[in-house]
């Protein structure tokens, strides 16, 4: 149930606008998580990096654009991935036809694994091998 | 100030919003809110990105949590505050021109009143100097509600329900 002024709001949403609040409000929640599992305060992280607070504050701001420059930044600092970018990648399984697959990975903390791809019972299993 | 009764506003996966409207209104305050913004074109976007960060983040995604929600005095406002309490990490959200004052009251339960945009620096002052206050004493009368046990507050299935077990949950 939501009120009738809210989903014609919903209605009248573009997709960009869907796709901003939802990177926004992950991007938030990420920085937030990772500064509290790490223990670090802004003062800290902006020392580290050699920036002012209130930049910190202003690169977590809806309002103020986040540059790859400054998201990089903020991974390294963190040590941890805050955004992924998939990569496409072509597979050609033991017995059957050859599909891509979109890869997501942890630049920080990817390690490198072999994966064993094949069919069985018409679904697509993927064993994972260290 | 008048009587007024809590309603759903919004029903979602991780979280309930609940609304407030003055008995002899037709529109909740929360309605009001977004009525007043929706069609003027400076506030279209602004309107669009709090309605969706409410309903598909919070809503469906997160739930209410508490660093979300900025503090104001005994009520809560979106969007999220300007400072984590505990890690003193600074989220600037002074361009963003609307404040929408609410109550957080668990991750799964959330009173939204009305809001204004955003002209001063402190909230008590400029135009959200009435709907500061407005919020803070609806807070204040969900609070003694709460507090006399005319409303009971379900955190395990996330709803507010009246004692005398109605559907209108009124707070005089």
């Amino acid at each position: 149930m939501r009120s009738k002024v809210l989903q014609e709001i919903l209605d009248d949403t573009p997709k960009e606008v869907e796709i901003f609040v939802e990177m926004y409000g992950d991007i938030v929640v990420r920085v937030h998580e990772l500064m509290e599992e790490k223990g670090f305060s802004q003062k800290d992280l902006a020392q580290s990096m050699g920036k002012k607070p209130s930049e910190i504050s202003k690169w977590l701001s809806g309002n103020h654009n986040l540059t790859l420059r400054s998201l990089v930044k903020l991974e390294a600092e963190l040590g941890e991935s805050i955004i992924n970018v998939p990569s496409r990648k072509k597979i050609k399984p033991l017995d059957g036809e050859s599909f891509v697959m979109t890869v997501h990975s942890n630049f920080t903390s990817t390690t490198n694994r072999t994966f064993e791809v094949g069919k069985h019972s018409e679904k697509l299993f993927i064993k994972m091998a260290n | 100030m008048n009587s007024f009764v809590l309603e759903i506003w919004a029903e979602e996966s991780k979280c309930r919003f609940y609304t407030v409207r003055k008995l002899d209104e037709e529109f909740s305050e929360t309605d009001k809110f977004f009525l007043k913004f929706k069609d003027e074109p400076k506030f279209k976007r602004s309107i669009s990105e709090l309605a969706n960060f409410i309903v598909k983040y919070i809503g469906q995604k997160t739930g209410a949590l508490s660093y979300l929600f900025r503090f104001e005095n005994k009520a809560h406002a979106l969007p999220p505050p300007s400072k984590y309490t505990f890690s003193q990490l600074e989220i600037k959200t002074k361009d963003f021109p609307l404040r929408l004052y609410c109550l957080r009251i668990s991750n799964e339960i959330v009173i939204l009143f009305n809001g204004t945009e955003k002209n001063s620096q402190k909230a008590q002052e400029g135009n959200t100097k009435k709907f500061f206050e407005e919020a803070n004493y609806f807070a204040s009368k969900i609070d003694e509600a709460i507090i006399n046990k005319e409303i009971i507050l379900n955190f395990k299935e996330g709803k507010i329900t009246s004692t005398n077990g109605g559907n209108k949950i009124e707070i005089n």
